[in-house]
């Protein structure tokens, strides 16, 4: 029994890094505008998507994975222009069904395009596996890890060290302060947006040589990512990381230790002990806000 | 009572007399998953009428076909109590799930709701012994009235049509009085509505847990109808088609209930039949391109739903009408 | 001395490192009209949300009737008999002026959701009942005219007052009114004024946030003043008005009044 946990800490640890990417991504979007993007997940698809089809033109993979980054990138702009803009200051049921029509409609949308088949991605650097403390880690989950590791740092740096950093985080806080100093919330809305479909994609093309990509893989990607934000209080940021790891690790145990099929289920179970164990009623957080 | 009770008198006679003019098997059978639909919906609006949206819906439509099916075929009680128990025990599971979530804001809610949708999905694919697996259920018993079958078509049509207009008049009763003041008052604003006294945890809890029993109603007449289930029709997928139903109606607005249930199965029928011949790699959801970008427009351009958005747009466009007195504190 | 209706206790409460009410004390007796004023910021509104169980004090009591109220949930305190008003107006802007107005009487009204789903007879009679209070709220405050207008399409004077109405429905013991009659006309908040004096001569008791030193000065039984979440001064209003800790208060900003 003993003698697997080493390998599933680390396939944990593989799978966590690109949950914690999903999830930065969530509280990027929730801290600047307080929607909960539902279609989050389907940016990670689409970039995984348009990146294998690219690659079978022949592109080289570097270019591929930077063209899809950027498409997507325009998607998710797209998407808060198209669906999320018009309908700002609504009723915050009213964006939350948007964001998953949207989701809705973009797996469908790529369901015509790509059909059910799997795509596959090759591993950036192949070679054969590592060994580490009693576990195999493949060289992609290295590029996993390590790449949200960067990204997770590039971003801190962006947010705590520059001023357009500073004044995102500012109007997090404080949308009508950010109206004042000349910063408009909906441009920085769409910047969210960008940036969280960016974040998705990098994501997706990363785990794809690892498990394949489908239209449908989003809905996974994007409910794990949401349940590590979640345990992270969805508006803090490092700790949005955390629970990106530390659900990676809870999917990994229980699908070595208990029947596979049962791993989707334990993660909203988590998410379920999770939002009861949350402190916070509706009541004061609405009054808190009106004050 | 009298424009109400005149208007669903109508709709009755309507209803009942709408076999004679389309008898055909196809059309029964989209008829009657319109009515099906129609119990489930409404539950979704009176849930909606509270500002409250789930994406579980399917899953308690499961969980009645399932409970139901499960209990008359392998311990041989009638399918009349096993409809019954599985709608009471639905409920008990909303409520359970309801009371860590329903105190949370609204995206929490929402949340728990599609992952309680997924595990419930999970659950019945993964626990062969139980639910058959991906196979699903067969012979589920068909319900019966003094010994006649209600198994063909028409009969089922004016038993689950009968139910759903039943169900119709109730969700009209509750969101007509106090407890419907109380609803739209908490949709309106949550603050505002304890500041009255109004218990918000307690009503949301009473409408989450009605809009369940609901569903499993409807799911435990679906399963003694077609006596075969599976767990695909239970997926997040049909959840969303219950939301798009709603949403089309008007997600707070009881008679759009009905009107989102016939025009989207209605609509489902025409896609299914058409969009293969334009895009003939597909299978499985495709249709979800449609409802997603569907669900975005209503939301954006009518939000109340298709029958009141047309009906505010027919009063801007109309040239000359009493003007409502703006501004100016007389 | 007739016991009070509320008794404020050493109420507190501290937002991070901030008190936005600190240690302020004072006691309501019934039919008494207590009004609250002091510069922005001086933890008015706070105080109100404490004692209506908005939000849980640091320290301190809320004593009501004699039973301690502190951290009760909201729906609890409104069903006690405290209702208030919003600074800001919660009005339910999606349903008509009369059904807003309607939802007030929840307090003392029974209908559950089963007696609902099938309008029992008990209901329907119920919610004759409603309707006929709710109309004749309206006509005290004025606004029986717009009672099937969108609530939401009314001006914001007549919003103000579609709250108090909606609030006197509610058959409330004691009513805080936060700001009532910011907004209004001069001849409206006169009407207020005088309703409010009715009001308490029918027994209602009033705690009163008020800005307009006019209406501090007509109404207010006694004035309780403070600043920077402390209570810097009560008393009767022409009393508080000479107070020098008072006048220092407001000489950081302009002076509320003539």
């Amino acid at each position: 029994m003993l003698a697997l946990l080493p390998q599933l800490l680390l396939t944990g640890i593989t799978i966590g890094s690109i949950y914690a990417l999903i999830a930065l991504g969530f509280v990027l979007i929730y801290g600047v505008t307080g929607i909960l993007n539902f279609a989050q997940g389907e940016f990670s698809m689409l970039g995984a998507l348009v990146c294998a089809t690219l690659l079978a033109w022949h592109l080289p993979l570097a270019t591929a994975a930077l063209i899809s980054v950027a498409a997507t990138c325009v998607l998710g702009a797209l998407t808060e222009r198209l669906a999320v803009e018009p309908a700002f200051g609504a009723h915050p049921l009213t964006l939350i069904i948007i964001t998953f029509g949207v989701s809705m409609a973009l797996r469908g949308l790529a369901l015509m395009l790509w059909g059910a088949d799997p795509y596959a991605l090759p591993e950036f650097t192949p070679g054969p596996p590592l060994v580490l403390l009693g576990g195999v880690l493949v060289r992609q989950a290295v590029w996993a890890i390590g790449l949200s590791v960067a990204v997770v740092g590039a971003l801190f740096t962006f947010f705590v060290r520059t001023v357009p950093g500073a004044a995102v985080r500012a109007c997090a806080d404080n949308a009508f302060a950010c109206r004042l100093v000349g910063i408009s919330p909906r441009r920085v809305s769409l910047a969210a947006f960008t940036l969280s479909a960016a974040l998705g994609a990098v994501a997706g093309i990363v785990i794809t040589p690892i498990t394949g990509a489908t239209y449908d893989m989003g809905l996974g990607l994007g409910l794990k990512g949401f349940v590590a934000a979640v345990i992270g209080g969805l508006g803090n940021a490092p700790a949005a990381v955390v629970g990106g790891y530390l659900v990676g690790i809870i999917e990994s145990l229980a699908t070595g230790y208990l029947v596979p099929g049962y791993a989707g289920a334990i993660t909203f179970l988590v998410l379920l002990a999770v939002l009861f164990l949350q402190r916070e009623g509706v009541l004061h957080g609405a009054q808190r806000r009106q004050a | 009572m009298t424009r109400r009770g005149a208007g669903l008198a109508l709709l009755a006679c309507g209803i009942a007399g709408l076999p004679f003019l389309a008898s055909s098997a196809y059309l029964l059978t989209v008829f009657n998953i319109i009515g099906l639909s129609t119990i489930v919906t409404l539950g979704l609006i009176l849930l909606g009428s509270s500002g409250q949206v789930s994406l579980g819906q399917a899953a308690f439509y499961g969980l009645g076909a399932y409970g139901s099916a499960l209990l008359s075929r392998d311990l041989g009680w009638s399918p009349w109590a096993t409809i019954a128990i599985a709608t009471a025990a639905t409920a008990g599971v909303a409520y359970l799930v309801g009371v860590p979530t329903l105190r949370l804001a609204e995206h929490f809610f929402v949340l728990a709701t599609l992952g309680f949708g997924i595990i419930v999905n999970v659950l019945m694919v993964q626990l062969v012994d139980v639910t058959g697996g991906a196979s699903g259920l067969r012979d589920i018993p068909g319900l019966r009235i003094a010994g006649v079958s209600l198994a063909a078509d028409r009969a089922f049509y004016y038993l689950v049509w009968g139910l759903a207009l039943a169900a119709l008049l109730l969700a009209q009763n509750i969101t007509s009085h106090r407890t419907g003041r109380a609803l739209r008052a908490i949709l309106g604003s949550e603050v505002g509505a304890a500041a009255l006294g109004v218990e918000v945890s307690r009503y949301k809890m009473q409408v989450f847990v009605a809009s369940a029993a609901y569903a499993a109603l409807a799911g435990g007449l679906y399963a003694h109808y077609i006596r075969f289930i599976s767990p695909s029709p239970f997926s997040l997928y049909a959840s969303l088609f219950f939301l798009i139903m709603a949403v089309v109606g008007g997600l707070t607005n009881i008679w759009g209930g009905l009107f989102g249930a016939a025009l989207i199965t209605i609509l489902d029928q025409v896609i299914r039949a058409q969009v293969p011949r334009v895009f003939p790699r597909v299978g499985g959801e495709y249709q979800t391109a449609i409802y997603g970008i569907l669900l975005v427009l209503i939301m954006i351009f009518f939000p109340s739903g298709i029958v009141r958005g047309a009906l505010d747009l027919g009063r801007l466009l109309r040239p000359v009408g009493p003007e409502p007195a703006k501004g100016g504190s007389a | 001395m007739t016991a009070p209706l509320l008794e404020v206790v050493d109420l507190t409460k501290r937002f991070g490192g901030v008190s936005a009410v600190d240690g302020v004390s004072f006691a309501a007796a019934p039919q008494e009209i207590t009004t609250v004023i002091g510069p922005n910021g001086a933890g008015k509104t706070t105080l109100f949300n404490l004692i209506t169980g908005f939000v849980p004090p640091t320290s301190g009591d809320v004593i009501y009737r004699g039973q301690r109220i502190t951290g009760m949930p909201a729906p609890q305190v409104a069903g006690a008999g405290i209702i208030r008003t919003f600074q800001n107006l919660i009005i339910f802007n999606e349903t008509t002026v009369v059904e807003n107005v309607m939802v007030g009487c929840h307090r003392w009204t029974r209908t559950g959701f089963i007696q609902a789903a099938l309008a029992l007879p008990a209901a329907v009679r119920e919610d004759r009942t409603v309707r006929e209070t709710a109309m004749a709220a309206l006509a005290l405050v004025g606004l029986e005219g717009r009672a099937h207008d969108r609530a939401r399409d009314l001006p914001f004077g007549q919003q103000r007052l579609l709250e108090v109405a909606r609030a006197l429905v509610a058959r409330p013991a004691l009513l805080l009114l936060d700001e009532p009659t910011a907004g209004l006309s001069a001849q409206e908040a006169q009407h207020l004024v005088a309703l409010i004096r009715r009001l308490r001569a029918d027994g209602v008791t009033f705690v009163v946030i008020e800005h307009n030193m006019d209406v501090v000065m007509d109404a207010a039984d006694r004035v309780i003043v403070l600043e920077y979440g402390e209570k810097i001064a009560e008393g009767p209003p022409q009393a508080v008005q000479r107070d020098p800790r008072v006048i220092a208060a407001y000489l950081g900003e302009e002076v509320p009044g003539p």
